[in-house]
C-alpha cells in the first residue's frame, strides 16, 4: 500500500511546482489611486495577516523532514498555502495527499493544517476516506472532531460516502448515533444519486423512527435526475406527506434547471406556485428576458408570483427598467412587481431607494413602493431612516407609511430603547398614537421582554398606544391582567375581545364577569361575548346559555343569543332551535332560522319541519323557515 | 521496505513528479497572462525543486489522441485504475488534457458528462477568454454554474483578467460577483477588498464585498470588523452581516461582545444565528448565554439558544434545563416545550403548567406529547387545564393524533361529549379521508343524523385534495341536501388539476343550485391559474344563471389583478341582482388603481338606479 503514497504524492507535487513556476512569471494587478487610498486605511485599522501556517521555505522543511509521513505532511501544508492554484486543482491534489495520509496513520495530523476553513475541509476529506473503509474507524475521528466546524463537516462527508458506497451502514449509523443526523440530508443526497428509489423509501421509513427531514434530500436529488418519476412516487405517499415532497421535487429541479422547472410547473398547475418567485429571479437579468417571461404564462396568481420573482432581480441589473417594464404588466400584478422592484433596491441602497420611490411614482402606489423601500432601511438604521422619512412626508402620509415600515427586523440589540422611543416621541400626537400601537404589535410579536421592557420605559401617555397593539398578540395569557393595569376603562372596552378570550383561558366564567362590566348595549361588549358564547358553548353549553341570560334583554341579547344558536346546531340542532325564541329581533330570527333550517335538511326535515313550525312566532315566519328547509332561500 | 522494493518505488515516485510537473507547467502557462509567456522557461528545481530531481524518470499517461467521450471514459478510468489520483482527479486532468488540444471537443464531453464546472476551472486556465465565449452560447441554466467556476478559478490565478471579464459578461449571463471576490481574497485580502470597494455597480459591489468578506472574516474577524465599522456604519453592518451568515464564521463570543459595543451594526434577527453558535460550542457557550446581564438580550437568547439546542439535541437540552433557575427555565420553555416533551413530556407539561409559561408553550408540549402517547396526554389535559386552555389543548392533542393514527384517533373522539366532538369531526373526518377515504366515508355514515352531514362533507373536501376525480365519483353517489361546502371544494380542486374537465363536471350536476355553486367555484380557481383561458371559457356560455354564476366566479378572481376586465364582465350579468353584487366587488379596485376608469365605467352604465347607487360608492 504505502508503495503508493510517494508517486501519488511526487505527481501532485510535480502539478503543483509546474503551476507555481509559471505563476511566478504572472503580474500582479495593479491598485489605483482612490483604490490604494482605501487599502491604506483598511491596513492602518487592521493590518492584514498572512495565513497561519507557511514559516520557512519549503526547501527547508523539505530538507528538514524525510520520513514518507512528514513529507506528505508538508506536501499538504504547501497545496494549502498556494492560494494562486486553482480551487479545482487545490482540492484535488489537497484530497490525494491526504488520502495518503490516512493510509499512513496521520489522519489527526492532516487534519490541523491550514486556516479555519481548510481545516474543516480537511476533516470532510478524511472522514470521507475513513468512512470508504471502516465505519467504526470513521466514527471514532469525526467524534472529538470540535463541535462548531470540523465535526458537522466530518459528519456531512462520512455520511456522504456511506451514502455513495454503504447505504445500509449509514442507516445504522443514523439510528444507532443521534450526534451523526445532521448529516442526513448528505447521507440521503449521496445514496439518492445511486438510487434514488431506494434512498426515498429508506428515508420515508427512517422518519417514522427518529427525528430528521431526510426525505426531503432523497427527492431533491430524485427530482434532479427524473422529476416525472420523483412525483409519481410522491403521489403514493400518505397524505401528510405529500406536499412536503412535491415541494422538494420542484425544490430540486429549480436548484437543476429553472427553465425546465417553470415548464413542469406549468404543465401541473396542482404542484402550486410556492417557487415562483424563485423561478423568476433565476429566469431573468435584462427587460427582453422579463417580457419574455411575462408572455410565456397566462395571467393569473401563478404568473404574478413568477414575475414578482422576476422583477426582484431585474431591479438589481436594471432599475430604470425595471420601473418602465413593470407599466407592461396588469394592474394587480404591477402592485406587487413595484414592492418588489424597491424592497430589492432597498437592500442595495435604501435611501435611493425611498428617493426614487417618492419621485418616481405617485399615489398609493408611491406609497406601497416607499413601504418597501423604507422597512429594510429601518431595521438597517432606524435612526437616519426614521429622519429621512420625517423630513421628506407629510404627517398624512407619515401615518400611512411609517406604521408599516415597523416590522420585527427593525430591533437592534442592546440599549437603544430609550433613543428610538425618544425619537418617536417627536412626531405629532396623532401620528406617535399609530406608530406606537405598531411598535406594541410588532414587539409583542417578536418579543415580549423587550415588549414590557419599553413600557416600562415609556411616559405614561405613550403607554396606552403601546398596550393597545401589545394586547393582542400576548400568548401567555397570564399576562392579560398586568396590561389591564395600564389601561382606562375607555380602553379596557376597545380590547375587550382579546381581555375577555385571555381571561377565559383559565377561566370563562372570571371572562364572562368581564364582559357583564362593560357598558350595556355597546359594540364592543357585544362583540367580546359573542366571541365568548362561540367557544364556550362546546365546553359548556349550560354555562354559556346562563351567561346569554344575564345580558341585556334586546339587542344585546340577541346578537349574542344568535352566535350561541348558530354553534349549537352544531351538535343539538333541537336545542338550537329552541333557542330561537330568545332572539327578539324578526330579521336576525329569521336568518338564523334558515340557517338552522339549512342544518336540518341535510339531516332529518321531518324533525326539523316539526321544530321550525312549532319555534315561529308567525305564520309569515313559519313559511320562511319551511321554505329554507326545502332548499328554497 | 527491502532495498529491491524500494528502487521501483522511487523510480516511479520520480517519474510521478516529472509528469505531474509537466501536467501543470502546461496548465500554468496556458493559463497565465499572455505577458508571462515572454518569460524563459524555468528549469525544474530551479526555483522549486523536487528532492527526487536527480533521479527522474519518465512514466507515460493514458494517451490522449481522440476526443470522444468514450476515449475520455477510458482516459479517465486507466489514470484512476492504476491508483495515483482518485476518479474526480482523473476526470479533471482528462478534461484539461483533452482541452489542451481542443476545446471544443473538451467541452462536449463536460456537457455529456455532467462536467461543466470542472471543465469551466481546467479550460478557464487555459485560454478563459475562448473558455467565456463557448459558455456563453449555452442556455443559462448550463453557463451560470460553469462561469462561476471560472472566475473563481481567476480569482485566484488571474484576479486582473477576472475582474475584467465579469465586468465585460452582458447583464444577462454575469455570474454573482461574490465567488470571484472570495477566491481573490484568499489570495488577498486587501486587493480584493480594494477591488470591491471601487466597483460602481452597486448590487455587484456589496456582493463582492461579502465574498471579500467571507474570506476575511476567516482570517481576522475581529480586524475585519473593525475595519469595517471604521468605514462607516453602512459597511459595518453589511461586515458583520455576513460574519453572521457566513457559514465559515463561527464566532458568537465575538459576534456578541460587537453586537453589544456597536448596537447599531446588529440587526436583532442575528439572536436565533449568534444563540445557535452559542449552543454548538457546548457548556462553554451556555456559560456565555448565563453570564449576560440581566435583560432582554439574554432573555432571549435564553429562549434562542433553549430552542436551538432542544432541536439539535433534546436529551442534552432536558439536562441543561433541568440545571437552570425557575425564571430561566421559563424563557428556556418558550420555543423548547415541543422538543422537550420529545423527551419529558409529562415533566415538561407540569413544569410548564408550574411555571406559567403560556398556552402556547403548553400546547406545544401537548401536541408533542400527544404523536408519542396521545390517551396520556389527554388525561393529563382533562386533570390539569380549565377552561378555553383545555379545549384549545384536546383541539391540538386530537390534531396530532389523528395525523398519526386516525382510526384509533376516531375511536377516542366517539368517547368524548357531542358538544366537545362536535368541534372536532370535520378535522378527524378530512384528515383520515386524506389517506383512507373510502373508510372514513364509511364512518362518516356511521355516526349520527347530526353529525353524519358534517362529516361527509369533510371526508369529500379532504379526499377531493388528494383525487378530486374519485371525491367527484363519490359525491355523485350521495343524496346532495346539506352537501353544498362538499361541491365547493370538488369543484375548486378538480378546476385546480383539470379545469376543462371540471367545468365539464359542473355542467353535468343534476341540481341546478349545486350546478351554479360548482361553476363558480371551477371558474373562480381556474380564473386564479390562467384568466385568459377562463374567460374564453365564459364567454361560450348561453346568457342565463349558470353564465352569471361563473362570471361571479371570474369576476371574484380578477378584480383586483385586472379591474377594468372585471368590471366589464360584471356588468355583462343578466340578473340585475347579482350583477350589482359583482359590479360593487370590482369598483373598489378599479377606483383604487384608475380613479377616472372608475368614473367612466359607472357613467355608462345603462340601467339608471344602478348608476346613481354606483355613483354615490365612488363618492
Amino acid at each position: 500500500m504505502k508503495i503508493w503514497i510517494a508517486p501519488a504524492a511526487a505527481l501532485t507535487l510535480g502539478v503543483m511546482l509546474g503551476l507555481v513556476s509559471v505563476r511566478r512569471s504572472v503580474k500582479l494587478p495593479s491598485v489605483d489611486g482612490e483604490a490604494r487610498s482605501l487599502e491604506s486605511r483598511a491596513h492602518s485599522s487592521a493590518p492584514l495577516k498572512p495565513p497561519v501556517p507557511g514559516e520557512g521555505s519549503f526547501d527547508e522543511n523539505l530538507g528538514l523532514l524525510l520520513a514518507d509521513r512528514d513529507r506528505l505532511l508538508v506536501l499538504l501544508f504547501q497545496t494549502i498555502k498556494d492560494r494562486s492554484m486553482p480551487p479545482a486543482l487545490a482540492g484535488h491534489v489537497r484530497k490525494q495527499i491526504l488520502r495518503r495520509l490516512v493510509d499512513a496513520g496521520a489522519a489527526a495530523e492532516a487534519v490541523d493544517i491550514g486556516d479555519e476553513r481548510q481545516r474543516e475541509e480537511n476533516a470532510g476529506i478524511v472522514a470521507g476516506l475513513l468512512a470508504a473503509r471502516d465505519t467504526p474507524d470513521a466514527v471514532d475521528f469525526v467524534f472529538p472532531l470540535p463541535a462548531g466546524s470540523q465535526r458537522p463537516a466530518a459528519i456531512r462527508e462520512m455520511l456522504k460516502e456511506l451514502g455513495r458506497t454503504a447505504p445500509e451502514r449509514g442507516i445504522a449509523l443514523l439510528r444507532e448515533k443521534v450526534k451523526v443526523r445532521e448529516g442526513g440530508s448528505s447521507f440521503f443526497d449521496s445514496w439518492a444519486k445511486q438510487d434514488p428509489m431506494a434512498a426515498a423509501a429508506a428515508a420515508l421509513a427512517l422518519e417514522e423512527e427518529i427525528p430528521g427531514s431526510f426525505l426531503h434530500s432523497a427527492l431533491h436529488r430524485w427530482a434532479m435526475m427524473d422529476p416525472e418519476a420523483a412525483l409519481a412516487w410522491a403521489n403514493t405517499l400518505p397524505a401528510s406527506k405529500v406536499d412536503p415532497a412535491r415541494d422538494a421535487i420542484v425544490n430540486g429541479l429549480v436548484n437543476k434547471d429553472a427553465d425546465a422547472a417553470l415548464e413542469f410547473l406549468l404543465a401541473k398547475p396542482e404542484l402550486g406556485d410556492g417557487f415562483t418567485d424563485w423561478i423568476g429571479s433565476q429566469l431573468v437579468r435584462t427587460v427582453e428576458d422579463a417580457n419574455a417571461l411575462r408572455d410565456r404564462i397566462p395571467p393569473g396568481n401563478f404568473r404574478t408570483r413568477t414575475l414578482r420573482g422576476a422583477a426582484r432581480e431585474l431591479a438589481s441589473w436594471d432599475l430604470d427598467g425595471a420601473v418602465k417594464w413593470a407599466n407592461t404588466l396588469l394592474p394587480g400584478e404591477k402592485d406587487l412587481v413595484v414592492a418588489a422592484i424597491f424592497d430589492r433596491l432597498s437592500w442595495e441602497d435604501p435611501a435611493r431607494a425611498v428617493e426614487v420611490a417618492s419621485t418616481v411614482l405617485q399615489g398609493e402606489e408611491a406609497t406601497r413602493a416607499m413601504i418597501s423601500a423604507a422597512s429594510r432601511w429601518m431595521s438597517e438604521d432606524f435612526e437616519t431612516a426614521f429622519r429621512a422619512l420625517t423630513n421628506r412626508l407629510d404627517d398624512d402620509a407619515l401615518r400611512h407609511v411609517l406604521p408599516e415600515t415597523l416590522t420585527p427586523t427593525y430591533m437592534i440589540i442592546g440599549r437603544d430603547l430609550p433613543a428610538r422611543l425618544a425619537l418617536v416621541s417627536e412626531l405629532s400626537p396623532e401620528t406617535r398614537r399609530t406608530v406606537l400601537t405598531r411598535m406594541g404589535t410588532q414587539w409583542g410579536m417578536a418579543s415580549p421582554y423587550q415588549a414590557f421592557e419599553a413600557l416600562d420605559a415609556m411616559p405614561p401617555e405613550d403607554r396606552i398606544p403601546f398596550v393597545n397593539g401589545l394586547l393582542p398578540t400576548l400568548s401567555n395569557t397570564t399576562q392579560i391582567p398586568k396590561l389591564m393595569q395600564w389601561l382606562p376603562e375607555s380602553k379596557r372596552l376597545e380590547h375587550a375581545t382579546s381581555i375577555a378570550q385571555g381571561l377565559a383561558a383559565q377561566d370563562p366564567q372570571a371572562a364572562a364577569q368581564f364582559v357583564l362590566g362593560l357598558p350595556a348595549g355597546h359594540d364592543r361588549k357585544v362583540m367580546a361575548a359573542e366571541n365568548l358564547v362561540r367557544k364556550w358553548v362546546y365546553a359548556d353549553p349550560n354555562a354559556a346559555d346562563g351567561f346569554v341570560s344575564t345580558l341585556q334583554p334586546g339587542r344585546e341579547q340577541d346578537k349574542v343569543a344568535a352566535a350561541l344558536t348558530r354553534e349549537l346546531k352544531y351538535f343539538d340542532a333541537g336545542r338550537a332551535t329552541a333557542q330561537l325564541d330568545r332572539i327578539s329581533d324578526p330579521a336576525l330570527r329569521q336568518q338564523v332560522g334558515r340557517e338552522i333550517a339549512d342544518m336540518w335538511r341535510g339531516h332529518d326535515p321531518s324533525t326539523g319541519r316539526e321544530l321550525l313550525s312549532r319555534a315561529a312566532r308567525s305564520e309569515e315566519e313559519g313559511r320562511i323557515f319551511l321554505q329554507a328547509l326545502e332548499g328554497n332561500r | 521496505m527491502s532495498r529491491n522494493g524500494l528502487l521501483p518505488g522511487l523510480a516511479v515516485t520520480a517519474a510521478c513528479a516529472v509528469i505531474g510537473f509537466l501536467v501543470g507547467r502546461g496548465i500554468g502557462n496556458r493559463t497565465s497572462h499572455p505577458s508571462a509567456n515572454s518569460h524563459p522557461p524555468h528549469v525544474v528545481g530551479e526555483s522549486a525543486p523536487s528532492v527526487e530531481e536527480h533521479s527522474l524518470a519518465p512514466l507515460a499517461l493514458p494517451n490522449v489522441t481522440a476526443f470522444s467521450t468514450e476515449d475520455f471514459q477510458r482516459f479517465a478510468g486507466e489514470l484512476a485504475a492504476a491508483g495515483h489520483v482518485d476518479d474526480d482527479f482523473a476526470q479533471w486532468l482528462g478534461l484539461v488534457l483533452i482541452a489542451r488540444e481542443d476545446l471544443n471537443a473538451s467541452l462536449k464531453i463536460a456537457r455529456r458528462e455532467d462536467l461543466l464546472s470542472q471543465w469551466a476551472q481546467g479550460a478557464g486556465l487555459l485560454d478563459p477568454e475562448a473558455t467565456v465565449e463557448l459558455l456563453l452560447k449555452l442556455p443559462r441554466h448550463e453557463s451560470e454554474a460553469p462561469l462561476t467556476a471560472l472566475l473563481s478559478a481567476l480569482g485566484r490565478t488571474n484576479p486582473t483578467l477576472g475582474l475584467e471579464l465579469l465586468q465585460r459578461l452582458p447583464g444577462s449571463a454575469r455570474p454573482d460577483a461574490f465567488w470571484f471576490f472570495n477566491s481573490w481574497a484568499e489570495r488577498s485580502v486587501s486587493e480584493a477588498a480594494t477591488a470591491a470597494a471601487a466597483l460602481e455597480n452597486e448590487w455587484m459591489r456589496n456582493r463582492a464585498l461579502s465574498g471579500v468578506f467571507h474570506t476575511w472574516g476567516i482570517q481576522d474577524r475581529r480586524g475585519m470588523l473593525e475595519w469595517a465599522i471604521d468605514q462607516g456604519t453602512a459597511l459595518g453592518r453589511h461586515a458583520f452581516r455576513a460574519a453572521y451568515e457566513g457559514p465559515a464564521f463561527r464566532d458568537p463570543e465575538l459576534a456578541l461582545e460587537f453586537a453589544q459595543e456597536h448596537p447599531e451594526i446588529a440587526p436583532w434577527h442575528m439572536l436565533p444565528v449568534l444563540a445557535e453558535g452559542l449552543v454548538e460550542k457546548g457548556a462553554s457557550g451556555w456559560e456565555t448565554i448565563l453570564a449576560l446581564p440581566e435583560g432582554s438580550l439574554r432573555a432571549e437568547m435564553l429562549i434562542r439558544g433553549g430552542e436551538a439546542l432542544a432541536r439539535k439535541n433534546p436529551e442534552e437540552a432536558w439536562k441543561i434545563f433541568k440545571g437552570l433557575s425557575p425564571g430561566d427555565q421559563r424563557l428556556f420553555l418558550q420555543l423548547s416545550a415541543m422538543e422537550l416533551a420529545r423527551v419529558a413530556p409529562k415533566e415538561t407539561s407540569n413544569l410548564l403548567l408550574r411555571l406559567n409559561s403560556g398556552d402556547t408553550s403548553t400546547r406545544d408540549a401537548l401536541t408533542q406529547w400527544a404523536q408519542l402517547d396521545a390517551p396520556a396526554a389527554l388525561e393529563w389535559s382533562h386533570a390539569n387545564l380549565k377552561g378555553f386552555s383545555q379545549i384549545d389543548a384536546i383541539e391540538d392533542i386530537f390534531s396530532a393524533w389523528l395525523e398519526k393514527d386516525a382510526p384509533q384517533a376516531v375511536r377516542a373522539l366517539d368517547a368524548l361529549p357531542p358538544g366537545a366532538r362536535a368541534n372536532l369531526l370535520p378535522e378527524a373526518a378530512e384528515k383520515w379521508s386524506a389517506n383512507a377515504p373510502s373508510e372514513a366515508l364509511k364512518w362518516a355514515n356511521s355516526l349520527s343524523d347530526l353529525e353524519r352531514t358534517r362529516a361527509v362533507q369533510a371526508v369529500i373536501s379532504g379526499w377531493s385534495r388528494r383525487d378530486p376525480i374519485a371525491a367527484a365519483e363519490a359525491l355523485d353517489k350521495l343524496p346532495p341536501d346539506g352537501l353544498d361546502r362538499a361541491y365547493d371544494a370538488v369543484a375548486r380542486n378538480l378546476a385546480e388539476a383539470k379545469p376543462t374537465e371540471a367545468a365539464g363536471w359542473a355542467e353535468s350536476l343534476r341540481s341546478p343550485t349545486h350546478r351554479e355553486r360548482a361553476i363558480e367555484n371551477v371558474i373562480g380557481q381556474w380564473s386564479r391559474n390562467d384568466a385568459a383561458s377562463a374567460s374564453e371559457y365564459v364567454s361560450d356560455l348561453r346568457p342565463g344563471s349558470y353564465r352569471d354564476a361563473a362570471i361571479a366566479g371570474f369576476v371574484n378572481s380578477v378584480a383586483n389583478l385586472d379591474p377594468v376586465v372585471a368590471a366589464e364582465w360584471a356588468d355583462a350579468m343578466d340578473d340585475p341582482l347579482r350583477r350589482e353584487i359583482s359590479i360593487r366587488r370590482t369598483l373598489p379596485y378599479l377606483k383604487a388603481r384608475n380613479p377616472a376608469a372608475a368614473r367612466s365605467f359607472v357613467d355608462a352604465l345603462s340601467d339608471q338606479a344602478l348608476r346613481e347607487k354606483m355613483r354615490k360608492l365612488l363618492e
